[in-house]
């Protein structure tokens, strides 16, 4: 439940009760795909076709709780015209669930490539810098999920902040894999597959960043997309 | 707020010996805009809209402070005259109150206390706040006919055209369409946004829903005080004040 549960309850209990239940939809779609995003990860780099198979068939669960959550949406929407808090709320909603979507799209990528991997023996690759940006980028996932749960801006907007790092990390990585690609040729395939899924990582990031801009709309009323951290700062501690 | 056309300022209203039903009231309304008040029943919203256009009886227990103006000159001046003022500030209430006379002398009824004697003015000008009301083509068959036979909405709309007939600055909406069903209620909001190329227009209503559909301004009244008076996507998607987002999200307060 968020934290924001702590208010008042609506004089519906009916409309209480859908807001509930769409917030816990929400997370748990979150924790899903969250899920979803480390199994993929050990299938690859532990070379385990078990559990990218596992990704793979659970993309359906992660499809058919959009699908749930989105009219849930609507439902509200059109029955219960929300204002306020309410349809920020919903709002955000709607387009975290689309991120989450997201999110769920590469973690089945991520698999499906490991399963590539596995099945043509590719060469062996520690994936160095896969491990190490796959760890920073479920780590901010969690926390923008942590910040939604929480209804916390000022997590969600450190999370916001530090998709640029996420950037230079993503940066650095593909100049190595470049450097690895030009001193040894016959290393090129796998390190495309390497490639590929920081580049599914980066896009990750992406979205966890945008997930942030959603929790803060939620929380504060402030649309901060396309605003610079600095701005995003001032305007919150503006009433 | 670029024009404004009526400030109320520091607005205090008492009936007698209770307590005030208007709190220091501070509310500037901008030309040619719909501001919508809302908030609960008893919170001196129709008090507020009667002030404006001096309903408000004045009678010795009744206490006014503070003051509002009309195109920057105080309506409580001793050498305002308040029929006049009227004009200027017309009022349709919550239920339709055509007077018993035909549909036409309804509307003309404000034109012939005003002195109007031209036949031909007065033709056109009924037949313009009908149209205006869009209410023409519904009646204009049946001008003489009593406006009692009219149905509850059209009876609303012909009481708009009446108010309008006199060529009013600002129009005061008590809940407009309380009593009316959803199709005659959607032709009102309709009118009301047709209207405001032409008046300033302020609607009391209780229906949040209404207030956020049809208005460009809205205030948020509590116990005689305006809570929160913002421009109405922020009121409805951002209020500043917990208490106007309880109200408007429907929780315990
Ligand atoms: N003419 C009057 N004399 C005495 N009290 C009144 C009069 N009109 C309204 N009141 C009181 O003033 C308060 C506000 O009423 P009103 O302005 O009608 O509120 P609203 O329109 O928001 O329901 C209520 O407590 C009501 O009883
Ligand atoms: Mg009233």
């Amino acid at each position: 439940m968020f934290q924001s549960d702590q208010h008042k309850p609506h004089i519906s209990g009916q409309f209480n009760n859908e807001l509930g239940t769409l917030k816990n939809d929400i997370l748990a779609m979150g924790g899903l795909v969250e899920s979803q995003l480390s199994l993929a990860l050990n299938a690859l780099l532990e070379k385990n076709t078990e559990k990218a198979l596992q990704v793979i068939k659970r993309d359906n669960e992660v499809n058919a709780l959009e699908l749930k959550i989105d009219q849930e949406c609507a439902r509200i929407l059109a029955r219960r015209q929300p204002a306020a808090s309410d349809l920020r709320l919903v709002l955000a909603v709607i387009k975290i669930n689309m991120d989450l979507e997201r999110v769920g799209d590469e973690a089945a990528k991520i698999a499906r490539q490991a399963k590539v991997i596995v099945e043509n023996s590719l060469l062996d690759s520690q994936f160095v810098n896969l491990r190490l940006m796959g760890k920073q980028i479920i780590d901010t996932l969690r926390l923008a999920l942590d910040a939604l749960a929480r209804s916390d801006a000022q997590l969600a907007l450190e999370i916001v902040a530090g998709d640029s790092s996420i950037d230079a990390v993503y940066a650095q990585a593909m100049e190595v894999v470049v450097k690895t690609m030009r001193a040894d040729e016959s290393i090129i395939p796998v390190m495309l597959n390497e490639l590929w899924a920081l580049k599914a990582l980066e896009r990750i990031g992406d979205h966890a960043s945008n997930i942030g801009e959603h929790v803060i709309y939620m929380v504060s009323g402030h649309d901060v997309r396309h605003r610079s951290s600095a701005e995003i700062s001032n305007q919150l501690e503006s009433p | 707020m670029t024009s404004p056309i009526i400030e109320i300022a520091d607005l205090s209203l008492s009936y007698g010996a209770d307590e005030p039903v208007l709190r220091n009231v501070q509310l500037t309304l901008e030309r040619e805009s719909v501001t919508a008040i809302i908030g609960a029943s008893g919170s001196g919203k129709s008090s507020l809209l009667r002030c404006i256009n001096r309903l408000v009886e004045l009678k010795p227990q009744v206490r006014i402070t503070g003051d509002i103006t009309l195109d920057g000159q105080s309506i409580f001046a001793p050498e305002i005259d308040v029929t006049e003022l009227r004009q200027r500030i017309g009022m349709v209430f919550q239920k339709p109150n055509p007077f018993p006379m035909s549909i036409f002398e309804n509307v003309a009824y404000g034109l012939r206390l005003v002195g109007e004697k031209s036949t031909r003015v007065i033709e056109q000008r009924v037949e313009q706040s009908l149209r205006l009301a869009a209410l023409w083509d519904e009646v204009k068959d049946r001008l003489d006919s009593q406006a009692g036979i009219l149905s509850g909405g059209q009876q609303q709309r012909l009481v708009i055209a009446r108010a309008i007939a006199v060529e009013p600055e600002v129009l005061l909406l008590d809940e407009p369409a309380s009593s009316l069903d959803p199709i005659s209620t959607l032709r009102i909001e309709e009118l009301i946004y047709e209207l405001k190329s032409r008046y300033t227009i302020v609607v009391v209503t209780h229906n949040m829903q209404q207030a956020a559909r049809v208005s460009d301004w809205a205030a948020f009244m509590h116990q005689g005080s305006i809570v929160e008076y913002d421009n109405t996507t922020a009121l409805f998607t951002n209020p500043r004040e917990v208490r106007t987002e309880d109200y408007i999200t429907g929780k315990f307060s």
